[in-house]
């Protein structure tokens, strides 16, 4: 099934992506972010906050927000 | 469907025929040629001031070299940014952003949308950093321009500006505009995609991130000494020359007779003219012992002394004209027999 998962970490990235059925938020961040912490990201499904064990639906939109990001001069 | 969520539809559409209609975003690649250009300048007056041995030029040039190699590390980062292929989708359909538009509204604290001034603004909640409260924040996005180089502003609501530079009120916010740093390419990717609950969160993130290697002015820079006397800010801070406090411009006293810098209780007046003197330039009135500066004494003594003693001297000196007048007992009195 196809999601549509948005990384505002680095450059920015959206996509339609496929994942298997029954994939929950935290295995998603897994496959995507590798070793990152998902503390240290704000994960929203469909703009809401979620659950980590949550699973997907087809056509969710999965956004994953850096808590923080510098800004600098 | 309610007034509000017709309002947050029609914005929908209107943004996503907006993003629809501008062309595919590209930075121009003539950018670097300017940023080069003036970097190429500098080095060249750089090399010259140096060769002279100009040191304050060549120490400022220094300056403006490091800034302009930013920027053309910057100007290269977007070109390149630029070069990737564009991904897809490129704008969310319009009832994606109606969604968007909507989650603002739980998101953040007040959401206003203007549609005649075609802006909308995200209120923030209070943002404390390193313990200093510098208040909430308006994110306000001009939809006109969302895709141009100043699409949007940063404005402290109860702002808690740095001493140093009233204008930062936030170390990565000067004058209304967000220092973005490593925000910079999400936020320009979110806002030609139409994602406005994530440049809207992006921005908030921003915002609650204090990078203390690159801010306008650092956290512990933020306010400047405290004035011992009122507590006040002290911007320009005086030192007590008495006990060395550290003073305000409004709790600051300048000795009438040496400038010397005194506190309130370092202070001291004469008691004569009332004008604030140090304890260095008073002396003792020999006769009453008040305080008196130089100017309101005489032969060592305050006026009212002074004054005091020459009526009791004038007094004195008329005595024995008045005494004359006296016959002392007996003297040209003649005898009479009886």
């Amino acid at each position: 099934m196809k999601i549509l998962l948005i990384n505002n970490d680095g450059g920015g990235f959206a996509d339609h992506v496929d994942v298997a059925e029954g994939t929950t938020v935290d295995k998603l961040f897994a496959q995507h972010m590798g070793e990152a912490n998902p503390h240290d990201y704000l994960i929203r499904v469909n703009r809401q906050p979620v659950h980590s064990r949550q699973v997907l639906q087809e056509g969710d939109r999965v956004s994953i927000t850096p808590v923080k990001i510098e800004g600098a001069c | 469907m309610t007034d509000r969520n017709k309002t947050l539809l029609r914005t929908a559409v209107r943004i996503h025929d907006q993003l629809a209609r501008s062309p595919t975003q590209s930075v121009s690649i003539g950018l670097l040629d300017v940023a080069s250009d003036i970097c190429l300048d500098v080095a060249r007056r750089l090399r010259k001031a140096e060769a002279r041995n100009w040191q304050a030029a060549t120490d400022k040039l220094r300056c403006d070299l490091a800034s302009s190699l930013d920027q053309l590390r910057e100007c290269a980062a977007d070109v390149r940014r630029s070069l990737d292929p564009a991904p897809t989708p490129i704008v969310l359909p319009a009832p994606q952003i109606y969604h968007d538009l909507l989650a603002l509204h739980q998101e953040f604290h007040a959401v206003e949308i203007d549609l005649r001034q075609r802006k909308i603004t995200c209120q923030t909640a209070p943002i404390e950093l390193d313990d200093l409260y510098l208040g909430p924040f308006n994110i306000i996005l001009s939809l006109d321009v969302m895709c141009d180089g100043d699409p949007y502003q940063v404005v402290a609501i109860d702002p808690f500006p740095a001493d140093a530079n009233s204008n930062v009120t936030h170390p990565h916010v000067e004058g209304d505009r967000l220092c973005e740093g490593d925000a910079r390419a999400p936020i320009q990717r979110a806002l030609r995609q139409g994602r406005l609950f994530d440049f809207f969160l992006i921005v908030r993130q921003t915002l609650e991130t204090y990078n203390p290697g690159s801010a306008y002015v650092d956290l512990e820079e933020w306010t400047g000494p405290r004035c011992e006397d009122c507590d006040g800010r002290a911007a320009d801070p005086f030192t007590c020359q008495g006990c060395s406090a550290t003073l305000c411009d409004e709790c600051v006293f300048e000795c009438v007779g040496c400038n010397a810098i005194a506190c309130g209780a370092c202070k001291t007046i004469c008691e004569a003219c009332h004008e604030p003197y140090c304890s260095e330039c008073l002396t003792p009135c020999r006769t009453c012992k008040t305080s008196i500066c130089e100017e309101c004494s005489t032969n060592g003594q305050c006026p009212d002394c002074d004054r005091k003693e020459e009526a009791d001297q004038t007094a004195t000196a008329e005595q024995p004209t008045a005494g004359a007048a006296v016959q002392p007992h007996g003297v040209g009195e003649a005898h009479l027999p009886a």
